[in-house]
């Protein structure tokens, strides 16, 4: 009976002293994959281009396992691909709104540029705002660059590069 | 034969024993191995580090209580040990990179026994990053336990055997640990010596599913001396314990993590007291190193 009391005790006991102590509400900061639009520029004498893409947000992380409770843009990067087309600047909106401006050599943008770090780009607080809404919400993402270079003509397979970082703030399901 | 005997009632402490490792080791063990899956290595190497730390010293732990070994003779016991790992503050945080770019580069955040994660803000941008997760654990000790069989004495050695493993049950995953080892008395060489002492080296190895496997290795010295039913004894030993992580992440971007980590305690000083009367025991000790360590337990046989 001693025995019997005493396996009774702990089992009751060192499970309620430490691990009933798990948490359920945690929250998890998931890091999405990267929003990466590539746009081709034309080849030849026309130095505009312009080009979007789309992303749903819920299509990132497992919608089935995670409520998001907010997000945050922690990096947006601009990369050029491609022989030197002297200068490139332009703007990339999302969803209407400006997100940023650049403007610098194209053979600097060779090496993606950081808008944590760039001379080159410019943020626009608004359109961050409308980025972290729509991953919040789970609405559609539009991404839309307009730009130019200013040498031409232009050879074959030039591209400019957008990626956007955004963490989602979740608990789970 | 008395040890024989009480099998029956063995049973049941060795079903708490498994009850209390099935709680400590997958009680919402889902929740912790879906987590994880979110995250690159860079990421969960601080988070559960401190678990390993703390794990690692408990596998190590209560494996000797005492160093009386004769030179030949029957010995038989089965102990049921709890261990159990003290978690103070500095298991509580870790220092996590920022993004490239972010300034500062480093900042401090939650750790699985932590409170909410950090958040650094780039003080060029004002963009801001938030730590993997918040803490799971609110627990001031983690514990486990584990039922071990003494057998011996052959030329002053015993064997120890440590073995509980819980099944797949639903989704949480199988666990299993395991440990073997030797004690072998010194004192028998030195018959001068007023104490018994011996000399262990020790292997364990716990597995959880296909995510995480530690394993623990201890060698060390240890004296007792028993005044009637009264024994007091203490060790110091030197120990490793790694806890390797394994799993592919969710997220497409992040490479398969397989992850290595050293757990804190080198080195271990025991200090402990039980009580043996016939063919019962219990005894506790304390251990001291870079993680503080408890275990007790109670005893069969003799």
């Amino acid at each position: 009976m001693k025995t019997r009391f005493l396996a009774l005790v702990v089992v009751a006991v060192l499970p309620l002293m430490a691990f009933n102590c798990i948490t359920d509400s945690f929250t998890i900061a998931l890091n999405l994959k990267p929003f990466n639009g590539t746009y081709p520029i034309t080849a030849g004498n026309n130095p505009n281009y312009s080009g979007f893409f789309t992303v749903n947000p819920d299509t990132m992380y497992d919608i089935g396992s995670y409520t998001l409770d907010g997000a945050s843009v922690y990096d947006v990067r601009i990369a050029t691909s491609g022989p030197n087309l002297g200068t490139c600047a332009g703007t990339v909106s999302v969803n209407n709104t400006l997100l940023l401006t650049y403007n610098g050599p194209w053979t600097a943008f060779n090496t993606p540029q950081s808008l944590l770090t760039s001379q080159y780009i410019r943020r626009n607080q608004p359109g961050i705002d409308v980025l972290v809404n729509a991953v919040t919400k789970g609405s559609l993402i539009t991404f839309t660059v307009q730009g130019s270079v200013t040498t031409t003509p232009v050879p074959a397979g030039c591209s400019l590069i957008c990626s956007a970082y955004v963490q989602a703030y979740a608990h789970k399901r | 034969m008395d040890t024989l005997r009480q099998l029956p009632r063995l049973r049941s402490l060795a079903a708490a024993a498994c009850t209390l490792i099935f709680l400590a080791a997958t009680g919402h063990s889902q929740s912790l191995e879906s987590t994880l899956q979110q995250f690159g290595a860079d990421a969960v190497k601080g988070y559960i580090q401190p678990a390993g730390d703390l794990f690692g010293a408990n596998m190590n732990a209560g494996m000797f209580h005492s160093a009386e070994i004769s030179k030949m003779g029957f010995h038989l016991s089965l102990d049921i040990i709890g261990m159990a790992s003290m978690v103070g503050d500095a298991q509580k945080t870790y220092t996590a990179n920022a993004p490239p770019g972010f300034n500062p580069s480093t900042f401090q955040t939650a750790t699985i026994f932590g409170g909410k994660a950090g958040v650094v803000t780039d003080a060029n941008t004002g963009f801001t990053y938030h730590g993997t997760v918040d803490g799971m654990v609110d627990t001031k000790f983690v514990p486990l336990a584990a039922p071990q069989l003494t057998i011996g004495d052959v030329y002053g050695t015993r064997a120890i055997i440590r073995f509980i493993a819980t099944p797949n049950v639903d989704n949480f995953p199988k666990a299993t640990l395991w440990g073997i080892g030797v004690q072998h008395s010194i004192s028998q060489y030195f018959p001068v010596i007023p104490l018994d002492v011996a000399g262990h080296v020790f292997f364990n190895k716990f597995t959880f599913g296909d995510l995480i496997n530690f394993s623990g290795t201890s060698i060390g010295v240890e004296a007792s001396k028993s005044f009637s039913i009264l024994r007091v004894y203490g060790g110091l030993a030197w120990e490793k314990s790694t806890m390797e992580v394994k799993y592919v992440p969710e997220n497409a971007a992040f490479a398969p993590v397989d992850i290595t980590m050293n757990g804190a305690n080198n080195f271990r000083a025991t200090l402990g007291i039980g009580l043996h009367i016939v063919f019962f025991s219990i005894f506790a000790d304390a251990n001291f190193g870079s993680v503080t360590n408890y275990s007790a337990g109670i005893g069969f046989g003799g």
